[in-house]
């Protein structure tokens, strides 16, 4: 058997709510608020205290798609990132770098965030990255 | 106090009597409940107090104008309640009990090791009798609550039947209390509270009946519905819960119809709650849940003589009962 | 954002969440805190407890306005009226800081002249609050010793919202109330991680650190930090031939409604989405739709089949919160760890090695261990974040700016002096909505959360419990209008606007005045983005979510 509590930060809303996640045995059981934390001390809403619930949703996406003939297929990693690669490189060299676009995510870590302008201005060459701050 | 306990906690874990020992550990500068399950990682054990790493406390105060020469006067704990260092029993409380419901679910066969105050230990008695513990798979390590925290919750009895005694207060003795094995014959200190109503509900009691109403439904007002006093109680592990069931609480709204919301919920504590509080420390919105529940737990204990966890506790012991149940 | 940068130079909250407790008044224009930041409204319950006086805006009586002190319901889209009144009344009265402005700010005397046309009693009749009212809040708001502002998306989904923003900002500093704790101007991000992504840099404008993409020097320190991860993992063989033809780019890029326009008129060809789904999302779907079918190539990188992704090409699957390291940084600016419990399900990868993997394959190595070493480089080349890495994380996180390894953090902004240097008054006039109601669309629509789903619903509506909690979208209409049209509660109707229709159940409540309704976004199959209007405001490109005009029509027919 195996149970850990890890100390994380909420998904939800920009409070950022220190949280224990329950792992019993390689599952996310349950939520528990930290006491400690200094912006919720052992607090959370609704959405905080069943925050575990959609980890293992059976809707989940669980493997790579490429649209073929109109219809998702499972591909292997390598042929999705080789096709999505070579796609955006074509565009790129047939329309330029202003073709392309990125939206970032206010859902996805920093470090996320930081790879993916990299990935646009370093790699592709363009400024077009945004994400829904405005919504 | 501490190191007795990881002592005996490394004794249980290296006979081999339990699978695991569920107590809080201290990493990332938080506190938070822990299962160990192996004698290493008893470094990190603590038993609640929240002071983190030494040059944190003084950072966070600098922290606050972004100038390290100027510091505004804020009491550094204002943000978590961080509080005095102290080896003993500290305000940072978590629901081991629930924790260890969900774990012998999967692991039923499985011995585990708890820290319990005196609250825990009553919510233990109540759950092995209502079938959701197996008495024989728990082995308890007492601690008891220091006089400020006890007084704070105006607890009857804050601390279990045995418990791990502070060696620096003893002399000499502390050899045959270490694995708290032995029922203690005297408390820690003096008892808190030996009159009931407690003062919050004997507060309330002396409002006219009106005043009292305006003043539950001011709290009940502002109720955001987040169900944190159902979700952190340890003795809520109903199936199905009436509190969202929407034949007696509309559902979508907040704050949830009140008092029906609150009012069904301490009902039911009426012969659950074991006092432990943890319930009002959740509340985002300040209800004094525990206050609305002592007061139910009168009722009970005034109309049937029992009070749940209390299993000492006669008719006679609890004395001084209002005489009647309106509320 | 776009507003606070321009009156402070720095467009982030300028004070903490804790800080609430200790102000004297919190102002509340805009934001439903209960329901969409619950641990904010904690704190300003602790306030209220202390004493503090709550002072709600809002269109509707929400359960902040509940308990508030004073509860106005000012017309949709009339915010600047609102302020601009207040703060004829602060100065007509001497309640303004001469002090402070006179030391601390530029742009006053301009501003003080603009103002004076706002009377008290003209702005009555334009915001439909009533003077007395206007008149109480300025002197509340005035002469608390430490006033708080909290705002949220009722005052930035506006095509005014820039103004909006800066007419709050004009209001904290003509009563000082700025650069002190428990005081300023505070917008409460709705998502974890937006102030996050507006700090790395997700924006068209400016790289990591609001550092501007068209400054020279700011883009050849990036070439120098970025080409020298090149050189350093030089290993793909053409890498040499990338990085000689690599000039990062001077070109102010795309916005969302940008891109999307784009998409239509074939100007842009690819679009990959990372985490994001502008088809419940954005304003005016049905335009949203069109505009990605005509894409060549739609990539969506997320952790469900949403909307989006089900018209991508390529869909790759990531990783939610709980099975990745990273940080987010809160409305507040505190950075916090986000700690992986469980690996992701099936196939699904780490977002930063995907990411990584393309860039890669792309023609630009990248070779980061861990997320750990990439906060390492953001920290080098991000002065607010400077002195961050994941050790200094542990405890309470920090809060930015935070620009070396002794600093501590900065609990609150523009303590001494403001980020620009003076804080800027700014002459603010009143704009009307883009769209105003008339007799074919009668009602006005406002948009928002609910305390139980978020945003887009992809994660809540996967959420057992909160699913049962609320399950089915709602319209929210006032009793004397549901009367007049002969509705009854839980009755489905049509809500049609000048862009699109959706069938939608009513609840017939007091807490939304007359001839406005409300309705939340969460919902795919009665989704008010069909009906919102994409006008947006002119700087910060948001759309204007909280004000479109609509009909409703009962439906003679039950749906579903």
């Amino acid at each position: 058997m195996d149970y850990r509590t890890v100390l994380t930060t909420c998904p939800y809303c920009g409070c950022g709510c220190g949280l224990y996640l329950e792992v019993l045995d390689n599952k996310v059981t349950g939520t528990i608020p930290c006491k400690t934390h200094p912006m919720n001390q052992g607090k959370l809403c609704v959405k905080g205290w069943n925050v575990h619930e959609f980890v293992h949703n059976p809707n989940r996406l669980t493997c790579p798609l490429v649209r073929k003939n109109g219809s998702f297929a499972e591909v292997s990693w390598d042929e999705a990132l080789d096709y999505t690669a070579s796609r955006l490189k074509a565009a790129k060299e047939r329309h330029g770098s202003r073709s392309v676009a990125f939206m970032a995510s206010a859902k996805v870590t920093n470090e996320e965030n930081y790879l993916l302008q990299k990935f646009a201005r370093a790699a592709i060459g363009t400024n077009n990255i945004d994400h829904c701050a405005r919504l | 106090m501490i190191e007795h306990v990881k002592t005996i906690a490394k004794q249980l874990l290296e006979s081999g009597q339990i699978t695991g020992f569920l107590s809080l550990k201290k990493e990332h500068g938080q506190i938070g409940p822990h299962l160990f399950q192996s004698v290493d990682q008893l470094d990190y054990l603590c038993l609640g107090d929240t002071t983190g790493t030494e040059n944190r406390e003084s950072s966070t105060e600098e922290r606050y104008s972004g100038t390290v020469e100027s510091k505004p006067e804020i009491e550094t704990n204002r943000a978590s309640g961080k509080q005095e260092n102290q080896s003993g029993a500290g305000k940072s409380r978590y629901p081991l009990n629930k924790i260890l419901v969900r774990i012998s679910r999967n692991y039923p066969s499985d011995c585990f090791g708890i820290l319990v105050r005196g609250c825990d230990e009553r919510g233990l008695k109540r759950l092995f009798a209502l079938n959701q513990l197996d008495p024989d798979k728990v082995v308890r390590v007492g601690i008891a609550c220091p006089q400020d925290l006890a007084d704070e919750c105006e607890c009857l009895e804050p601390w279990p039947d045995k418990w791990v005694n502070d060696t620096e207060k003893t002399d000499g003795s502390e050899k045959e209390k270490i694995d708290g094995t032995e029922k203690s014959d005297k408390a820690p200190h003096e008892p808190v509270r030996q009159k009931l109503p407690c003062e919050s509900v004997a507060r309330l009691e002396s409002l006219e009946a009106r005043d009292r109403f305006d003043w539950w439904m001011e709290h009940f007002a502002r109720c955001i519905k987040c169900y944190g006093c159902r979700d952190i109680c340890p003795m809520c592990f109903c199936k199905e819960c009436s509190l969202q069931d929407d034949n007696l609480v509309r559902t979508g709204e907040i704050p949830p119809e009140y008092p029906v919301f609150h009012l069904a919920r301490a009902v039911h504590m009426a012969e659950r709650c074991i006092d432990c509080g943890l319930c009002s420390e959740a509340c985002p919105a300040a209800i004094p849940l525990r206050t609305l529940y002592k007061k139910a737990g009168d009722i009970m204990s005034n109309e049937s003589g029992v009070r749940p966890g209390y299993s000492d506790l006669t008719p006679s012991d609890i004395g001084n009962l209002p005489q009647t149940g309106e509320y | 954002m776009a507003g606070l940068a321009a009156a402070f130079g720095s467009g982030a909250m300028t004070n903490s969440v804790a800080e609430l407790e200790d102000s004297d008044c919190i102002f509340i224009i805009g934001s439903n805190t209960t329901s969409s930041h619950p641990l904010v409204a904690e704190k300003i319950f602790k306030a209220k407890k202390r004493g503090a006086a709550i002072i709600v805006a809002d269109p509707r009586r929400t359960q902040i306005a509940s308990i508030a002190d004073i509860h106005v319901r000012q017309n949709l889209g009339t915010d600047v009226a609102f302020i601009n009144a207040m703060m004829h009344a602060i100065i007509k009265n001497s309640w303004h800081d001469t002090g402070f402005i006179s030391q601390r700010t530029e742009g006053f005397e301009a501003f003080k002249e603009n103002i004076n046309a706002f009377t008290v009693d003209k702005m009555a009749d334009v915001t439909g609050i009533c003077a007395d009212d206007i008149v109480k809040i300025a002197q509340l708001y005035a002469n608390g010793k430490a006033s708080s502002i909290v705002y949220c998306m009722g005052i930035t989904q506006h095509v005014s919202g820039v103004d909006n923003v800066k007419s709050l900002a004009n209001l904290a500093m003509l009563t000082g109330n700025l650069g002190r704790e428990s005081t300023g101007v505070n917008p409460l991000r709705g998502q974890n991680n937006v102030q996050g992504a507006c700090d790395m840099g997700g924006l068209p404008n400016v790289y990591p650190g609001y550092q501007p993409v068209n400054s020279e020097d700011v883009r050849k320190k990036f070439e120098t930090a970025w080409s020298f991860e090149i050189s350093k993992d030089a290993v793909e063989p053409d890498s040499s031939e990338e990085k000689s033809s690599m000039g990062l780019s001077a070109d102010v890029g795309l916005t969302i409604p940008e891109m999307l326009k784009g998409l239509g008129d074939g100007s842009v060809k690819a679009l990959f989405v990372l985490g994001e789904n502008p088809m419940v999302s954005d304003p005016d779907t049905n335009h949203v739709r069109k505009a990605l079918q005509s894409a060549e190539l739609l990539v969506v990188q997320d952790i469900f089949m949403t909307p989006t992704a089900e018209m991508a090409h390529v869909v790759l699957p990531g990783a939610c919160f709980a099975e990745k390291d990273g940080t987010f940084t809160n409305t507040e600016r505190r950075v916090l760890r986000v700690r992986k419990a469980i690996d992701p399900p099936g196939e699904a990868r780490q977002d930063w090695q995907i990411i990584q993997d393309l860039s890669s394959l792309a023609g630009y190595p990248m070779n980061y261990e861990s997320p750990d070493e990439i906060m390492n480089e953001i920290a080098k080349v991000t002065p607010s974040y400077g002195g961050i890495s994941y050790e200094r994380l542990e405890g309470d996180g920090l809060q930015w700016p935070c620009p070396s390894l002794e600093h501590p953090g900065t609990g609150f902004l523009h303590k001494e002096r403001f980020t620009r240097g003076m804080g800027l008054f700014h002459v603010i006039d009143y704009i009307p909505p883009d769209e105003t109601v008339d007799d074919e669309y009668s009602f006005w629509l406002t948009t928002g959360r609910t305390y139980v789903h978020y945003h887009t619903g992809t994660m809540t509506r996967n959420s057992p419990s909160l699913n049962a909690e609320m399950s089915e979208g709602f319209i929210e209409i006032n009793p004397s209008d549901a009367e007049e049209l002969n509705l009854a509660q839980g009755q489905w109707v049509k809500v049609a606007s000048r862009r699109g229709e959706v069938i939608v159940k009513i609840i017939i409540t007091d807490t939304i005045g007359k001839k406005v309704v409300f309705m939340p976004f969460h919902f795919i199959e009665s989704q008010a983005n069909l009906l919102t209007n994409p006008a947006f405001d002119p700087t910060a490109k948001i759309p204007e979510f909280k004000v479109c005009a609509v009909r409703i029509e009962k439906m003679v027919k039950a749906q579903h």
